[in-house]
């Protein structure tokens, strides 16, 4: 293989797959790029199994043929060359020659056959949705996702189409976060399957605001395909919960509260809370709410604001982060907080008209 | 407005309460820690009347008897025991808010605001003992002093029954003749390192030069010679909940069944869950401690992933911890069931939440058994092997 390529545009699609390379593989191949050059285009591979990015370049193709490189060898390299075209050339003992003006490296290849091959999902008919669309539902629900592998199930976001309406939603077991959309997606398809976190993660930072993104799904896997870059995953096998027994239904105490207000003084009772005692109070009377934290050996705060607040006082603590990871996804200027007793699930969504989307955060308060 | 800090310690607690039950018992040498026919174990509590035939805490019980043949040895209660701290724990609260719990029979309260609805140190101290002689028959001893610190010392040096005030300004003054290993935060190690260096009374370490001291203690030594001048600013803390929750036992001989080691290993972690309960906490580590035949004694934890008060969900985690203590082959000759990272409140589920609830109420249920009948009243199948108690 040989290929003749900028230097910027080659570090460009090696950053783009880099991510998913874990830097302590038992499989050495793992910690390795599969760099394939035929037609003019060069595809890059990076995989840890479970989750594959593929990104496609134009280049010059001089001999086509594939190589394997190590990940952080490449990009540290790449990195600190001087701008310019550089050649890659395979030559013979696995042995690369990486030239750019005056400067000539030697990597080692591994045979390219033993880089682990990534789905092609042929034959499959894709979903088509709106690169921004999509972006927006992971960035809004996927701080809930579990990082704890003992709950190996809540470690990815549902992702569920029915009836033209497509649902993600995440959770740790203690809050829950869910967008829907019914505008811009197809109808027809319907399925439900859970994709990992780190997958959500990698989408998040790839997609871009304009274009579509291809979606095709299968029992086992996933993948995203969109500008030049393929994303594959392994979807999580297990049940997700059942997310709609925990939205409450009856409002039965109903706030409206300015976010920024709101959102500002939370910021400020999670300057006196710490690791242990992470909780603030919140004593709503009439029209008066009141957030206290009291934190043994630290200290206590003490705030009030004035609400609209209907249906009974109520006395109730959160995870003040909960509450915050909330707020900072909430756009709208009001948001209504829905809640029931100390003990029952609170609501936190944006105060809206009525629209073809539907975002709202459950949370489980803390018992005092 | 001077700092005054008062630190109360009960007189041989255990022992005090089993006297104030069965007034029969006053007077005499009374040892709580397990009954004449118990060969293991050590001495938790004994009366002054015990003391004086050089019974000690923490004995092994055969010496105690040696020591005192005509003692009176108890197993104890560990329920009626807490039950009197709390009734104590009540009268110190109606002196002030500022009260922390250092243990089970000790507690710091900060008197510097209600000094004079008691007319002064002692009159606050008479108040405080009087009504603990008159509502609950216990003795104890209270010392007076500008610090946590050097009330702490003080009542160690009043006891039994006693009252000391030490002036504001003279703290240093007091201190000054103790013996070091009189000190907090000056064990047997840190006393043999100092006497090498002729230091033998906490005056000494007070007024020892900086880098000589550096030299011979390292840094920590600073903090140690700030104490040894009377210096402390720990406050009081009245929302002190407990560290931990440990049950142990020692077996009457090495055993090498671990069958039975881990029956009575549950068993334990069935008492320290309940006593959890009793206080209404919930714990994050469950620990597994093994004495050797030898003396060796490991330790073992692992955090649960959300906190609990349930003692299944406890168990099981114990149940991860056998096999790691059972990598050496060696007789068993005690075990202890440790629940640390101790929380008042708790983040609830979303989706386990009913389960978790529902488990609760059913302990909760069972812990009103126990208090009626005793604990022995209702166990586990798999622990009703294990020894039964009995005082």
């Amino acid at each position: 293989m040989k290929i003749r390529i900028p230097r910027q545009e080659l570090l460009d699609a090696v950053n783009k797959v880099k991510t998913v390379v874990s830097p302590k593989s038992a499989l050495p191949i793992l910690s390795h790029i599969l760099i394939e050059a035929d037609e003019g285009q060069l595809k890059l591979t990076a995989t840890d199994l479970k989750v594959s990015i593929e990104c496609t370049v134009d280049c010059t193709v001089k001999e086509s043929g594939s190589l394997t490189v190590s990940s952080q060898r490449l990009s540290s390299i790449l990195a600190e060359l001087p701008e310019g075209e550089i050649t890659l050339d395979l030559a013979g003992n696995n042995v690369i020659n990486l030239e750019c003006g005056k400067i000539k490296t030697k990597l080692f290849s591994m045979s390219a056959e033993e880089f682990p091959p990534v789905r092609a999902f042929e034959g499959v008919e894709p979903l088509v949705i709106e690169q921004k669309l999509l972006k927006k539902m992971f960035q809004k629900t996927s701080f809930a996702i579990s990082t704890d592998q003992g709950r190996y199930n809540l470690t990815g976001l549902l992702f569920e189409l029915a009836d033209g309406k497509l649902t993600v939603v995440a959770t740790d077991g203690r809050r829950m976060s869910l967008y829907s959309e019914k505008e811009g997606i197809p109808k027809g398809i319907n399925t439900k399957v859970i994709i990992p976190g780190k997958m959500i993660n990698e989408l998040e930072r790839l997609l871009a605001d304009n274009g579509e993104v291809h979606v095709y799904l299968d029992e086992a896997q996933a993948a995203f395909q969109f500008d030049s870059l393929r994303l594959v995953t392994a979807l999580i096998e297990g049940n997700f919960p059942n997310y709609d027994m925990v939205i409450p239904k009856k409002h039965d105490k109903e706030g409206i509260l300015p976010t920024s207000v709101f959102m500002e003084a939370m910021r400020r009772t999670r300057t006196m809370t710490n690791d242990k005692f992470n909780s603030v109070r919140i004593t709503v009377n009439g029209s008066n709410m009141k957030l206290n934290v009291v934190t043994p050996e630290v200290g206590e705060y003490e705030e009030e604001l004035e609400v609209e607040f209907d249906g009974g006082n109520l006395d109730i603590a959160f995870n003040p982060d909960y509450v915050l990871e909330v707020l900072r996804r909430v756009e709208t200027e009001k948001l209504v907080l829905v809640l029931k007793d100390a003990s029952s699930p609170g609501l936190i969504k944006p105060y809206e008209e009525k629209s073809s989307h539907q975002y709202l955060n459950v949370v489980m308060p803390i018992r005092l | 407005m001077n700092r005054r800090i008062l630190h109360i310690d009960m007189d041989a607690f255990f022992a005090s309460v089993e006297q104030a039950r069965d007034p029969s018992l006053r007077g005499k040498p009374l040892i709580i820690g397990g009954n004449k026919t118990d060969l293991r174990g050590v001495v938790s509590t004994a009366t002054y009347e015990a003391r004086e035939f050089g019974v000690r805490s923490a004995m092994p019980l055969a010496q105690a008897k040696r020591l005192c043949p005509h003692g009176i040895f108890m197993r104890g209660n560990h329920a009626l025991y807490r039950d009197a701290s709390r009734k104590v724990r009540a009268i110190l609260e109606s002196i002030t808010p500022l009260v922390e719990a250092a243990s089970i029979d000790e507690a710091y309260l900060d008197i510097s605001g209600s000094l004079n609805l008691f007319a002064g140190d002692e009159g606050t101290a008479m108040h405080i003992k009087k009504r603990i002689r008159e509502e609950l028959s216990l003795p104890c001893t209270i010392a007076i002093a500008s610090n946590k610190l050097i009330a702490k010392v003080a009542t160690e040096f009043a006891k039994p029954d006693g009252y000391i005030s030490v002036p504001q300004g003279t703290e240093a003054e007091f201190l000054r003749p103790l013996p070091i290993r009189k000190l907090p935060g000056v064990g047997p190690r840190t006393c043999e390192s100092l006497e090498r260096f002729d230091v033998r009374t906490i005056g000494d370490l007070a007024t020892m030069p900086q880098e000589k001291l550096l030299r011979t203690l390292g840094s920590s030594a600073l903090g140690l010679q700030r104490a040894a001048k009377g210096i402390s600013t720990s406050e009081v803390t009245p929302h002190g909940v407990s560290k931990s929750i440990s049950r142990e036992t020692t077996f009457e001989t090495d055993i090498t069944n671990w069958e039975r080691v881990e029956r009575v290993g549950v068993y334990l972690a069935e008492r320290a869950v309940h006593a959890l309960r009793d206080e209404g906490l919930h714990c994050k580590c469950v620990g597994l401690k093994i004495r050797y035949a030898d003396f060796e004694t490991k330790t073992f934890a692992q955090s649960l992933p959300e906190p609990t008060c349930i003692d299944g969900d406890v168990i099981r985690v114990l149940r991860t911890l056998f096999p790691k203590a059972r990598q050496r082959s060696a007789p068993i000759r005690l075990i202890g069931v440790s629940l640390t990272s101790l929380s008042e409140s708790h983040q609830l589920q979303l989706f386990e939440e009913n389960k978790s609830e529902k488990w609760e109420r059913v302990m909760k249920s069972v812990d009103d058994v126990r208090e009626r009948h005793g604990f022995e009243f209702i166990r586990t199948a798999k622990t009703m092997r294990s020894k039964q108690k009995k005082d």
